[in-house]
């Protein structure tokens, strides 16, 4: 009679382990599928930069993820916003759009270094895929759902002032 | 439901650290912009987050040390050191070690992976790397 007990007791946290990874999914989604890492200020000082004089100001790591039911439909999506006030990229969500682009990554990080007076060099994109076959029993439920990730990696370098006319000061 | 919970506690424990090191440059190959490298760069840090939110553990920076490659067990706990910030201090102690600090093509990508864990622990990782170069004075040496 025990014995019964424990499995139903088993059975029934098994049949929760689907709807606890759905409410985390929820959680991820929510707290944001676009994000800016970039390094602090001043912490590439001392730096010795083939091409650039003096030291680059920032490395930056722009990343955006979408979320895709039968890798077509767009169920969330990172969304690059930008903000006028602290002139810096806010990394939020939307739903049932796709806005992860090479394009919407290198806009952002264009947009940025000029707010900066920045060149930007050594642009990079990384780029990768996953199915979530195996986070679900037998694999079938999350074959039907994929992400993307595209994230794009530059470094600022600040401009040399621009010399007035005649070169002369 | 406790195999799930030991298998991410053994994960994170397992693969909860960082990995640096400084592959020197023997042989006379030039790179793309025409030099010489001393050596090439790469460092990851990883860390654990429960939901993405709250952090588990962490691997450290590369501060110590004399070999060309740190692959410790160095974990803290409740705390989230995989930055790319601390990656840079990485560099940093890589550079002291190779006795320049003229760098080239300095890349960074960033990981986030929730799903190897039913979207309860997230594995973030942080990669730098980069080419080291002779610093200007040595060169043509």
């Amino acid at each position: 009679m025990k014995t019964n007990n424990t499995n139903q007791t088993g059975q029934r946290r098994r049949n929760l382990l689907p709807f606890v990874g759905l409410l985390a999914a929820l959680l991820v989604g929510a707290s944001g599928c676009a994000t800016v890492y970039r390094t602090s200020q001043g912490s590439l000082d001392g730096l010795d930069y083939k091409g650039v004089n003096g030291s680059p100001s920032e490395l930056i790591y722009i990343t955006a993820t979408g979320y895709y039911f039968l890798w077509t439909l767009p169920l969330a999506s990172g969304d690059l916003r930008w903000n006028e006030q602290t002139k810096s990229i806010n990394g939020g969500t939307c739903f049932f759009r796709d806005m992860v682009s090479a394009a919407d990554l290198q806009n952002a990080l264009l947009k940025f270094s000029e707010t900066r007076n920045c060149d930007v060099i050594d642009i990079a994109f990384h780029d990768s895929d996953t199915s979530y076959a195996g986070a679900s029993y037998g694999g079938v439920i999350g074959a039907l759902f994929g992400s993307s990730q595209i994230g794009i990696s530059g470094v600022l370098v600040p401009r040399a002032p621009k010399a007035t006319e005649g070169g002369k000061k | 439901m406790r195999n799930i919970f030991y298998a991410v506690v053994l994960l994170a424990f397992a693969g909860c650290s960082s990995y640096s090191e400084i592959a020197r440059w023997n042989s006379d190959t030039l790179t793309n912009d025409g030099e010489k490298p001393v050596a090439t760069f790469v460092t990851q840090n990883f860390s654990y987050q429960l939901f993405g939110l709250i952090p588990i553990c962490t691997g450290q920076p590369w501060t110590e040390g004399d070999d060309d490659i740190m692959d410790d067990f160095n974990v803290r706990f409740f705390a989230d050191d995989a930055t790319v910030d601390n990656n840079i201090i990485s560099l940093n102690h890589a550079l002291k070690l190779v006795g320049s600090r003229r760098i080239a093509q300095m890349h960074t990508t960033v990981d986030n992976d929730f799903f190897w864990s039913l979207c309860i622990v997230n594995r973030h990782e942080v990669r730098t790397q980069c080419v080291i170069l002779p610093e200007r004075h040595q060169q043509g040496q």
